[in-house]
């Protein structure tokens, strides 16, 4: 699917991409446990049922989509919950490792920013989003702004997905 | 104050206050599906949703939270859940943070200690003087010493406490070899069956001789394009391991490909691995 492109549904590439992030995040706060399945499943019913020729009545092809998830979250929530995990699970060294490999790799993107960038950021993360506004001198909408731009580049270092907002 | 509880509450953080109330799953049922109404149509609130967030997990992790919002926080981001892990990646920022915060108030000692060396004087100055002058500076010195050492310390520390508290917790892991150019032309792809509760599957990728970038990007990308998953991967004595969470795979055909890290197009002769999740 090129970007720009109209499928069904009249939404783009980078649209579904935005839905896919909310829906993960609409489930995630929801509490369940596979919220990239839930929103992956929501996206493929809605294709789904505009390919059988349902029209899309929302203004919003969203809030179509929100109306499914919703309808799926009533499903999860009467599953049986899961299983608790077997006794023969155990800790994971190689995890561990990552996970250090991973801060370093985060510092090293936090060394490549902007000088004034890190020192948002950080006293952002470090002071709270009230003291640092203070600090710099901005609104907090205006923080917030600034440090989700600065998250976005540092996602594009670390070749994350754009979701970790 | 603010995300760490307040009763009385300015006009202005209304909004803030209903948001930290949905996150925590204390918002009126009719009042969230408003709010999630919203955020599905607004950008901008979206977005503020999910700084409020991050931000409520700074809190907790400065310590700013206390009493029912600390207990409620605990309860809501704990464990292997997808809240816990977000706190875990929260954690990796604020940790990242400190490391960095840390080295810059270091190098303001240095440049105190440069501006001391102006008392020690030995033009004219009295015996007494000079004594004192040069105790004073090697105490700063040794003071900035001990600082730096107790900040390391500090920092490997609280790096050695989140191993030993990743040890406590098992996860759940499925491990699978992949082994590079299969297609689905070729020879039927890899077939995976994972283990109920399953909580992370683990991808040894084989490699075809040496590894010719220091670190990959490694994308999942369901048999439609659709991009589920991404991380960093590093080369280690021929192979690399990919680590992702159980829950981005349904049933399914995937390709996993590798990009040098930081380029935006896959390198021309960088490997492929193709697998089919065939149930869990």
């Amino acid at each position: 699917m090129a970007s720009g492109d109209r499928p069904q549904g009249g939404m783009t590439e980078a649209e579904f991409k935005g839905l896919d992030v909310k829906l993960r995040r609409y489930f995630e706060w929801n509490r369940c446990g596979s919220p990239e399945d839930l929103a992956q499943d929501t996206i493929l019913r809605g294709l789904k049922r505009l390919a059988e020729g349902q029209v899309n009545y929302a203004e919003n092809p969203y809030s179509y989509f929100l109306g499914i998830a919703r309808n799926v979250l009533r499903e999860e929530r009467k599953k049986p919950r899961a299983e608790a995990a077997l006794d023969e699970d155990w800790p994971d060294r190689r995890d561990q490792l990552n996970a250090v490999q991973w801060r370093i790799l985060l510092r090293e993107c936090l060394d490549q920013l902007d000088p004034k960038e890190r020192d948002l950021i950080v006293r952002y993360t470090l002071d709270g989003a009230e003291k640092a506004a203070n600090q710099c001198g901005l609104t907090q909408n205006a923080l917030r702004i600034r440090v989700s731009r600065i998250r976005g580049k540092i996602a594009l270092c670390l070749r994350g997905p754009a979701d970790s907002v | 104050m603010g995300l760490g509880g307040n009763n009385r509450v300015p006009p202005d953080r209304r909004d803030e206050t209903s948001m930290v109330a949905y996150l925590l799953g204390q918002l009126p049922e009719d009042e969230a599906a408003e709010l999630e109404s919203s955020f599905f149509l607004d950008e901008g609130l979206f977005a503020a949703l999910c700084s409020v967030e991050a931000e409520l997990i700074h809190a907790y992790l400065r310590g700013e939270l206390t009493g029912p919002r600390l207990r409620r926080f605990e309860e809501v981001y704990s464990g292997s859940t997808p809240r816990g892990r977000r706190l875990a990646a929260e954690r990796e920022w604020f940790e990242a943070a400190k490391l960095v915060s840390g080295e810059k108030r270091t190098g303001g000692a240095v440049t105190r200690t440069r501006w001391w060396r102006g008392f020690f004087s030995t033009d004219g100055a009295a015996p007494k003087f000079a004594m004192v002058s040069a105790s004073l500076i090697a105490a700063l010195v040794f003071g900035w010493l001990a600082h730096r050492i107790i900040g390391v310390e500090a920092a490997l520390s609280s790096m050695r406490a989140d191993l030993a508290a990743r040890g406590g917790t098992p996860q759940r892991v499925a491990s699978f070899v992949l082994t590079p150019g299969q297609t689905r032309g070729d020879s039927a792809p890899k077939r995976i069956l994972l283990p109920g509760n399953t909580a992370l599957v683990r991808f040894e990728l084989q490699l075809d001789g040496p590894a010719k970038q220091q670190a990959y990007t490694a994308t999942l990308r369901a048999v439609d394009g659709y991009e589920v998953w991404s991380g960093s991967v590093f080369p280690e004595k021929g192979t690399m391991t990919a680590t992702l969470p159980a829950g981005v795979l349904v049933r399914n055909d995937y390709k996993l490909t590798l990009e040098a890290r930081g380029a935006h197009a896959a390198v021309a002769d960088a490997p492929s691995y193709v697998f089919s999740v065939v149930g869990r």
